[in-house]
Order: structure tokens, then C-alpha cells, then sequence
């Protein structure tokens, strides 16, 4: 019972990390019809970033903020001096993702080597907490909290401001919204920047529960892309879901089979997928 | 006189063919050991990359998860062969047979999706390949891969000579090569290249779309599968970089370099993505950076490929003198 119920807490947890992940991929998907692949390497170069301000300022916001907007500003720059120039062709767009992800994997490996590294959470953030007679480190709630509120925060901006409203609309059809005088590339570029902050915070936030090392962007590629797929491309809703269940059995499968834990996670996805291709919630673009 | 003149192309047309297959026969004969290694190499890259042109320029299906069929039949043949001891020809029908099992279960899963949909749903799929290569050590050994995979020896013939190795490795890469060209020119062709354009129309016609896009996945599965076995046995080790990302980027740009569709331009755009190999190890250890800004470059100004460019610089020369506009049947990229 007490196992169980920590591998449900640990799967809440890679969730949360998930879902900070997939939310943000689901977004610009869904407003851009580009699904962005490298995000995994947004989320590496993230976590580098935040690794190298805790290590020169021993601060372990400072650190997350460093990831967040550092990677917002890569964001930024990609989109406007490449991504920009190949909108409205989806292939060209999305292997320009996948070309940006190699070089900056490599960058990363030529920065900061080839061994696996984290982040030491400070105590204040990982206070102990007794549980059924167990110790659970509290930094794994703490994450909980940290994706609860920014899907709270997502949500709200979504439904209830005005840019929210832009983007909402443009999901649903482009060139009327660009019609009406709202400037959707401005409005690309927000959302693509967002994406990254998410990214580059789920970096920070990897890096210190988990560790970061050459390939955890792809691994972490995956386990978003799943995500995505399996909650339907564009649907916030729908990562939510499938976030949880990717963390559950992600937490679950490598607690009972610790060598397939990644193919435990490609069963429910390809079982959804034979019934609903467009994913649970997704709707055909 | 229209007919004759069909005839005399037809024929030099088979002249240059048997020429060239009479050059690629007798390479073991006067090539250097070093460069037959990489016209060894160049064939099962070929045959990889041939499977992925075939999928995107015929059924606009470009596809991320033929290097991880590529993998994934390395990886089956090295473990029976390495670690269950079984003999030849056991690993190698096992491998080529298991990989199309996968391909037609990818298949399925895969099928009713389009466009980037289908490419990223493929690009999980061959990732989990990898990622079950990376995890599963028990089998799999992780990180370090399989060694000692090595090729038959049958009575007195023995594919452990290189000349050998190769002459195989060609009659199996011209057979495929053969397959693919056989399909395009086919009706069968003709209604992959339907679907291609317009898949509501080709349904409306009465055609079974998903069913014609499965098979050609298992057609392209062919190659693949035959190429990843040619590839243990060759280099003797599969590790998890065989079926990555990088790889499969890697194949991704040779098949836009040598013009999307296009069978021999695959194997230009292998020679070419070699010689550059070659070239760029030697002076940085970022080849992979390189790499990437390459694709980069590529995918931005000519995503058609060596031979798309050059169309478009004759097209461009042609306007300027004044002619009409250029039939450049220059295949696009964009495929949904």
C-alpha cells in the first residue's frame, strides 16, 4: 500500500513536469500547426542554463528564472531570424526544429561535457515530509504545486484575457483573425516564446529532481511528444489527462519493469490512437 | 520516325544502365580496400535512405521511423546471431521478418494520420525503438550495443571476404532498387501518388487510402530491413546511435540532397553526406553542429535537392532569355 502510494506521488510528480512540458508544445501547435521539435533541446539548454546560475549564485529561483527567460530569449531569436521566413509550410518548418535540436544538443555537449549533472535543491525547497511512516522529499510536491499553477495560470490567460481570446481565435481560423486587425504574428512570436519559458523552466525543474546529461532532450522529447499526441495536438484539456497518465505509468512501469519503462508508456498511446488518431481531445487541423 | 527514335533512347538508355552495373560489379576487382569499404557503406545507406525517398516523394509520408526499422533489424540479427548462437540463415530471416511484423504494427498505428501529424507520430515511434535499445540492457547491453556480429561463411564461400560482402550486397541493393522503380511505374504507383495529392478525392474515387498507404509502408520496410542486417555484419556493432536522431536526420538530408522521390538520387546524396562526413571530422569535432546548420540551409534554400537547384538555376537562366516559363517537375517538399 505505502509502495503504491509513493509511486502515485512520483508519478504526479513527472506529471507535473510533463504536463509544464506538453502544455506549452500543445500551444503553439495548436496557434502555429508546427509542432516544435526541439523543445526537447529547449528544455536541456534550459536546464544547463539554470545549472550554471546555481552554481554561481547559489540561488535556486534565480536559477529557474535564468532557464525560463533564457530560453524564452532563444525562442525569440530563432523565431524571428529562422522559423519566421518558412511560416505556413508545415515540413520545411518542422525540420528546421529538428536541425535546430541537433545543433543545439551539440553546443551543449561542447559547453558543459558529457557527464550527467543536477541541481542540489536547497533545503528550504525540499523540506522532509513524513508520510505513512516514510520520509518523501517535499521538492516533489513542490513541483505539483509549480504545474498546478501554471496550468492555472495558462487557463486563465487563455480564457479570460484579451490576447488569450486572439489566440483562442486563431486556432480556429488564421486569416480571419489577422482580418479583424490583430497582428497574428506578434501573436505567434508571444506564444512560441511562452512555449520556451515552459520549457526552459521544466529544465531547471528536471535538472533538480531528475538529472540532465547528453540525450535527455531526446528522452524528454518523447515523453512530451506522447503527451501531445495522446491528449490531442492543440488541446490543453487533453494534455492535462495525458499527462497524468503518462506520469503514472512512467512511475508505475519503472517501479515493476525497470528495463521497458518507455515501452510501457507507447501501449496506451497506440491503443488510443487506433481509435481516435486526432488524439483524446484533439480535433482535426 | 517518333517510334525509332523511342527505340534508340530505350536502348541507349539500356546501354548506360548495364555499363554502370558492369563498373559496380568489377569495383572488388580495382578499388582500393579502403574505398570499396565505403561503396559498401555508400549501398546500405542507399538502401536506407532509398526506403524513406520512396515513402515521401510517392506517398507524402516522411516518415522518422525507418532508421529505427533499420536499427531494430541490426539490432534482432546481432542478438540472435551474438547472443542465442544461432546459425545462419536463422538471425537473418528472423531479423527481416520481425522488422516487417514492427513495420506493419507501426503501420497500423500510423496510418490514418497525415502530414506532420504522421511525422511526428513516426518520430515517437522510432524513438521508442531507441529508447528500448538504450533501457532494456539485459538484452540489449544499453548504452555500449552488441559486438561480433559477423557474416556467414557457407561451404566454401565465405562473405567475411570484402569482394564478396559486397557483390552480395549489390545484387540485393539492385533487386530493391528494381522493387521500388517497379512500384512507382506500377497503377499501384499511380494511386500512391493519388493519395499523395489528395487523399478525400482518391477515397471518394472508391480507393482504400489507408490500405494502399500501408503497403507501400511495408514496401519501404524491405530495404530498410535487408540494409540494417548488410549494416551489423559490415561494421560488426549496433549501439543505440544506430537508430537516433542524428541518424535519422542525417538520412533526412541525404534524401532531400539527392531530391525528394528520386532512387538515384539517393544514392548521390549518400556519396555526398560521406564525402562531407569525411571532410568536417577532419577538422572539428562538432560535426554535428555542422550537420545541422547544413540541414538548415538545405531545408531553406533548396529543398529540392542538387538536382532541384540546378532545375532552378536552368529555369531561372531560361526566363531571363526570354522562353516560357520552365516544366521543371521539381518535387516539393511540402507534402500536406
Amino acid at each position: 500500500m505505502v509502495t503504491e502510494a509513493i509511486l502515485v506521488l512520483n508519478g504526479l510528480t513527472h506529471a507535473g513536469l510533463l504536463f509544464v512540458l506538453g502544455s506549452g508544445l500543445t500551444l503553439a501547435f495548436g496557434l502555429m500547426r508546427v509542432v516544435n521539435l526541439s523543445h526537447g533541446a529547449f528544455y536541456l539548454l534550459g536546464g544547463y542554463l539554470g545549472l550554471t546560475v546555481f552554481r554561481l549564485t547559489g540561488s535556486w529561483t534565480l536559477a529557474l528564472l535564468a532557464g525560463g527567460l533564457g530560453i524564452a530569449l532563444v525562442g525569440f531569436v530563432l523565431e524571428k531570424i529562422l522559423l519566421e521566413r518558412v511560416r505556413g509550410q508545415a515540413l520545411p518548418e518542422t525540420l528546421l526544429t529538428i536541425a535546430l535540436s541537433i545543433i543545439i544538443a551539440d553546443v551543449c555537449l561542447a559547453i558543459w561535457g558529457g557527464f550527467a549533472q543536477s541541481i542540489r535543491v536547497p533545503p528550504e525547497l525540499n523540506p522532509r515530509i513524513a508520510l505513512m511512516g516514510f520520509v518523501y522529499p517535499g521538492f516533489r510536491l513542490f513541483i505539483l504545486a509549480i504545474a498546478v499553477v501554471i496550468g492555472l495560470g495558462l487557463w486563465l490567460l487563455l480564457s479570460k484575457t484579451r490576447i488569450g481570446a486572439a489566440v483562442r481565435a486563431g486556432v480556429d481560423d488564421r486569416e480571419t483573425v489577422s482580418a479583424l486587425g490583430i497582428n497574428i504574428r506578434r501573436i505567434f512570436t508571444t506564444v512560441f516564446m511562452l512555449s520556451a519559458f515552459l520549457a526552459g523552466i521544466a529544465g531547471v525543474v528536471g535538472a533538480s529532481f531528475l538529472s540532465i546529461q547528453p540525450g535527455a532532450d531526446m528522452q524528454i522529447l518523447i515523453l512530451s511528444l506522447v503527451v501531445v499526441i495522446l491528449g490531442g495536438l492543440g488541446s490543453l484539456g487533453g494534455a492535462v489527462i495525458a499527462a497524468l497518465l503518462t506520469g503514472l505509468l512512467l512511475s508505475f512501469g519503472r517501479a515493476y519493469f525497470p528495463e521497458l519503462s518507455y515501452f510501457v508508456i507507447f501501449g496506451p498511446m497506440a491503443l488510443v490512437l487506433a481509435f481516435r488518431p486526432q488524439g483524446l481531445f484533439g480535433k482535426w487541423t | 520516325m517518333i517510334a525509332r527514335r523511342e527505340r534508340s533512347m530505350r536502348l541507349i538508355a539500356t546501354i548506360l544502365v548495364a555499363t554502370i552495373v558492369v563498373i559496380l560489379v568489377s569495383f572488388p576487382g580495382w578499388l582500393p580496400p579502403y574505398y570499396l569499404t565505403t561503396a559498401t557503406r555508400i549501398l546500405f545507406y542507399s538502401m536506407l535512405a532509398m526506403s524513406l525517398s520512396f515513402l515521401a516523394g510517392q506517398g507524402g509520408m516522411v516518415s522518422l521511423t525507418q532508421t529505427g526499422l533499420f536499427g531494430f533489424s541490426a539490432y534482432v540479427l546481432a542478438i540472435l546471431s551474438v547472443h542465442q548462437q544461432w546459425v545462419f540463415p536463422f538471425p537473418l530471416i528472423a531479423a527481416i521478418a520481425g522488422t516487417l511484423v514492427l513495420a506493419l504494427l507501426f503501420g497500423l498505428i500510423a496510418m490514418r494520420t497525415f502530414g506532420t501529424y504522421f511525422l511526428i507520430l513516426t518520430l515517437a515511434l522510432g524513438q521508442m525503438v531507441w529508447a528500448v535499445a538504450l533501457q532494456w540492457t539485459s538484452v540489449t547491453e544499453g548504452f555500449d550495443g552488441i559486438q561480433g556480429a559477423r557474416p556467414p561463411i557457407i561451404g566454401e564461400l565465405s562473405f567475411r571476404d570484402p569482394a564478396n560482402f559486397y557483390w552480395a550486397l549489390l545484387l540485393v541493393f539492385l533487386l530493391c532498387f528494381s522493387l521500388l522503380r517497379a512500384v512507382i511505374r506500377s497503377p499501384f504507383g499511380l494511386a500512391l501518388r493519388g493519395v499523395r495529392d489528395s487523399p478525400e478525392r482518391m477515397a471518394a474515387l472508391g480507393f482504400a487510402v489507408p490500405r494502399i498507404r500501408l503497403a507501400a509502408f511495408m514496401i519501404a520496410a524491405i530495404p530498410a530491413a535487408i540494409a540494417g542486417t548488410f549494416f551489423v555484419q559490415f561494421t560488426g556493432i549496433v549501439t543505440p546511435v544506430t537508430l537516433g536522431l542524428d541518424r535519422t536526420v542525417w538520412i533526412l538530408l541525404i534524401v532531400i540532397l539527392g531530391g525528394v522521390g528520386s532512387l538515384g538520387g539517393t544514392v548521390i546524396g549518400v556519396i555526398v553526406a560521406l564525402m562531407f562526413e569525411v571532410v568536417v571530422t577532419r577538422f572539428t569535432e562538432r560535426y554535428l553542429t555542422v550537420m545541422g546548420i547544413t540541414f538548415l540551409l538545405l531545408v531553406l534554400f533548396a529543398p529540392n535537392g542538387i538536382m532541384g537547384a540546378v532545375d532552378s538555376v536552368r529555369a531561372w537562366y531560361r526566363r531571363r532569355r526570354g522562353g516560357v516559363g520552365s516544366e521543371s517537375a521539381a518535387r516539393t517538399l511540402d507534402t500536406d
